[in-house]
């Protein structure tokens, strides 16, 4: 019987550099050694129906990303698929809940819009000065008609081609908050399909903004969760509850 | 542990260069041990990139071994790119190993892998990046640097730099010679004296113990050791059964892609055709077989410890393994979700057909090496394969299934002729022609790459000159001309002036030290990236030693003269090469060690026949 597993899980600081690409073939490895019969798609190359999510930029830690995967088995339940592949991955990709979905149920991709970013600073950088940088700063960014900046697009004749793109319509919300070793930058960003920003870029544009290299000096940026947003409130994908 | 302050700062790096996966460790079935917990750590070298050197398979055979005894630990060292070698200057971060974020500074051995002579300038950078000296008689109270693969056969150029290298088949020797570091590291004696003693392990040679000479004319002598008890020549060591060593089951999974990103199983050592080009032939003999049964066990182990959805029968002639169909067997029961895959093919219908077999889901391209494009020249280098032969086998091929055929050629072998090089071209059109008449659909590409011989030492061709590359380049044009005839005919060629620059390096004498670092000071390393190699830094650095490149590489030997490798044997005889150098001269072919003649190549111990040959013979 072909089962669909959706899962959760984190990725630590020891696997921040690792690519989204490499992060699928791991994931894969992991399952294999776990014993699951996977489903495979494709006749030529056939590639198993294994989908880590929306990918998370390189050098970013996350808490909660979702994940699928697709195997035949009984009518495993998400605790006894925990177990099963919990045994087979490094503590900095660690599953932390799964729930059977129904084969019908739409993709990831189309259920997940947004996502939430905090971008951190050290303690020794967290006086008067930064705040009140980055009180301008977000001010500037959020004022703004329009925030181009250039990706890497396709190859052309081996050229690699640069594209411009307007990020202000993907950016939702920026806020200024304090924790305990210092200020965060918390970011609600549009993911996904229908195109999003990633937090690097906002962070360029408010440095070339503001004129100061400072909002490029954090100490690091984290991924605090993938939601759906309608209008009022942000909901994970389902089945999961909002935590 | 990992080293808390070093690892945050290498850390913060990260996110300025690229590839960062190169540097952050932590893969599947790596092993952090505690440093304080061992009274031996050993830093694996391997001079590359990541990417290359997570494919070789003897730093997993020694990474294993040494860390399942619990007294020793084993990390891991590769070379960095050029932007994170230019950050950790920047930041004043020393080379680490990646287990533990330890400077190989730290460590009590440094163990390099040399496998090819274009990394030799690597080596030395990365002993500098490690805050190393350079040469071993400047380093007292520096780990041990040794050396070991199939460049200690000759590793003349390297000498003055590492304190010894290990000649053959690491798996006893390796052991051993920490085993006898230890023991003597913490006694009173000087550095001299604890190479003395280990120059006494068998397969152990350490150049500092020898001394090479030249005629007031400057042309080598021979090599001598320089004290008493030293042995005269040094011989490899060889591990009689491959069924009753350690072999790596639990293999690291790297996160990034790797150039071999697949499960290896080595079912074979060494090889039984006697190529007369190959020194992997030589340096590996004799052919060894690991039993079925065993492999069997090791292949679904392997398997299951990694997750890999392809497992690699290794070897250098993998269709000369004579239990291959048992092998076959066993696996298709019981590793049904796995590719098998089989490099380093014969070209002959059984290959095909094995190929076949192996390869049920995805076929992508058949690589074979006739080598040669006639069969007169096919016989000079002693490879026994017709025509004929060739065109079974790909006829066969394409029957199968497969649409891309890649064929290896050399070029400037002894005693080549134009006619030759228009045999490459010949069977390449003959192979489009037995195509064309199958009426197949698909389109058919024929992908030829064709380098120059690079004359090796130990081989039967060491005595030859490499052509020249006014000689590389007028081949390569006339090749070029005939295979612009079909564009399903693909000619690639590797570069004349890196092939250049390897004969030079292996048939090199100690001598050519002073030209690697002058070449290493003038930015030359990273030599196998056609993007980083420069062989106008790599002329002046010869040119102000006071030698020649083109001297090296071109110059042809004779059967009399001394040559820098004497001292340093394979187990076979120079006899039987001087032999084999004559049979080619005479387009004679000689027998392989599966055959019912022996070639008498003078290895004491020859496996492929299952006894002990005595030295009579």
């Amino acid at each position: 019987m072909m089962q669909r597993i959706r899962f959760s899980y984190l990725r630590g600081e020891n696997l921040k550099f690792i690519s989204h690409l490499d992060i699928l073939r791991f994931l894969h490895r992991a399952f294999r050694r776990a014993d699951f019969n996977l489903v495979y798609r494709g006749k030529f190359n056939p590639q198993p129906r294994l989908d880590p999510g929306i990918p998370l930029p390189l050098g970013i830690t996350s808490e909660k990303e979702y994940g699928e995967v697709y195997f035949y088995g009984g009518e495993e339940t998400g605790k006894e698929f925990l177990s099963s592949i919990g045994a087979q991955l490094p503590g900095a990709l660690m599953i932390t809940g799964a729930e059977v979905v129904s084969l019908q149920e739409a993709s990831l991709m189309e259920q997940i819009d947004c996502s939430r970013y905090r971008v951190y600073w050290k303690e020794e950088s967290t006086g008067g000065e930064l705040r009140e940088l980055l009180e301008r700063g977000t001010d500037k960014v959020l004022n703004a008609e329009k925030l181009t900046v250039q990706r890497r697009g396709k190859k052309k004749k081996g050229k690699r081609q640069m594209r411009e793109v307007d990020i202000r319509p993907f950016i939702y919300s920026l806020n200024i908050e304090e924790f305990s070793r210092g200020l965060e930058l918390v970011m609600l960003l549009q993911t996904g399909n229908r195109g999003g920003a990633s937090p690097k870029e906002v962070m360029q544009v408010m440095e070339e903004l503001t004129g100061e290299p400072e909002p490029a000096n954090y100490h690091g940026i984290h991924r605090e969760g993938l939601y759906r947003y309608d209008g009022g409130s942000l909901k994970p994908p389902p089945p999961f509850k909002v935590s | 542990m990992r080293e808390q302050e070093l690892g945050q700062k290498i850390w913060d790096l990260l996110p300025r260069v690229s590839k960062p996966a190169r540097y952050v460790g932590n893969e599947w079935n790596a092993l952090l041990q505690d440093h304080g917990g061992v009274d031996l750590k050993v830093a694996l070298a391997f001079p590359e990139l990541y990417e290359i050197g997570m494919s070789n398979l003897g730093i997993k055979i020694l990474y294993g071994l040494i860390n399942r005894r619990g007294d020793m630990l084993a990390e891991r060292v590769f070379a960095p790119a050029t932007d994170m070698e230019a950050l950790m200057e920047q930041e004043d971060i020393p080379l680490f190993t990646l287990e533990s974020f330890t400077p190989v500074k730290d460590f009590d051995v440094v163990g390099f892998s040399l496998q090819h002579e274009l990394n030799y300038n690597n080596v030395l950078n990365m002993l500098y990046l490690a805050g190393i000296p350079l040469y071993g008689k400047e380093r007292s109270g520096y780990p041990l640097v040794i050396g070991g693969g199939t460049c200690t056969f000759n590793p003349e150029p390297l000498a003055p730099f590492l304190d010894l290298f290990v000649l053959g088949e690491g798996e006893e020797v390796f052991p051993e010679i920490l085993e006898t570091f230890r023991e003597i590291k913490n006694g009173q004696g000087s550095k001299e004296e604890i190479l003395y003693k280990l120059a006494g392990v068998e397969g152990v040679y350490v150049p500092s113990l020898y001394e090479p000479f030249y005629d007031s004319g400057g042309v080598f002598k021979g090599t001598v050791p320089v004290r008493e008890g030293v042995p005269p020549v040094v011989t490899k060591r060889v591990l009689p059964d491959l069924d009753s060593v350690y072999y790596p089951l639990e293999q690291m999974v790297p996160y990034m892609e790797v150039v071999h990103d697949r499960a290896v199983l080595e079912i074979a050592r060494g090889c039984p055709r006697g190529c007369r080009f190959c020194h992997a032939g030589v340096a590996y003999r004799p052919v060894r077989f690991r039993s079925p049964e065993n492999l069997s066990r090791m292949g679904q182990e392997i398997i299951n410890s990694t997750g890999y959805e392809e497992l690699s029968l290794v070897s250098l002639s993998s269709t000369d393994y004579p239990y291959m169909e048992e092998l076959l067997g066993s696996f298709s029961s019981c590793l049904s979700g796995v590719n098998l895959s089989l490099p380093s093919q014969r070209l002959d219908a059984f290959s095909v057909e094995l190929a076949k077999e192996v390869q049920k889901k995805h076929k992508t391209s058949l690589t074979f090496a006739p080598e040669a494009g006639t069969e007169r020249l096919r016989k000079v280098i002693n490879k026994d394969i017709t025509d004929n032969h060739i065109y079974e086998a790909v006829s066969r091929a394409f029957d199968a299934g497969w649409r891309l055929i890649k064929l290896y050629f050399m070029i400037g072998l002894p005693t080549e002729r134009d006619e030759d090089l228009e045999g490459i071209y010949h069977l390449s059109a003959a192979l489009l022609d037995i195509y064309r008449r199958k009426a197949y659909r698909e389109r058919l590409k024929i992908s030829v790459s064709v380098s120059a011989l690079i004359p090796k030492p130990h081989t039967p061709f060491q005595w030859e000159p490499q052509i020249t590359l006014e000689q590389c380049y007028r081949k390569i044009k006339l090749l070029r001309g005939m295979f612009s005839r079909s564009k399903q005919l693909e000619l690639k060629w590797h570069e004349p002036e890196m092939s250049l620059l390897e004969a030079a390096l292996s048939r090199g004498d100690r001598r050519l030290s002073q030209v690697l670092e002058r070449a290493w000071r003038k930015g030359s390393r990273l030599d196998n990236w056609s993007e980083f190699f420069s062989l106008s830094n790599w002329e002046q650095a010869f040119s102000e030693a006071g030698l020649s490149v083109y001297d090296y590489a071109q110059r042809s030997y004779s059967y009399q003269e001394a040559l820098p490798w004497s001292h340093l044997s394979t187990g076979v005889s120079e006899k039987f090469l001087k032999k084999e150098s004559l049979r080619a001269r005479e387009t004679e072919l000689s027998p392989g060690c599966l055959e019912e003649k022996c070639a008498g190549c003078g290895m004491i111990y020859c496996a492929g026949r299952g006894e002990m040959h005595d030295a009579a013979h």
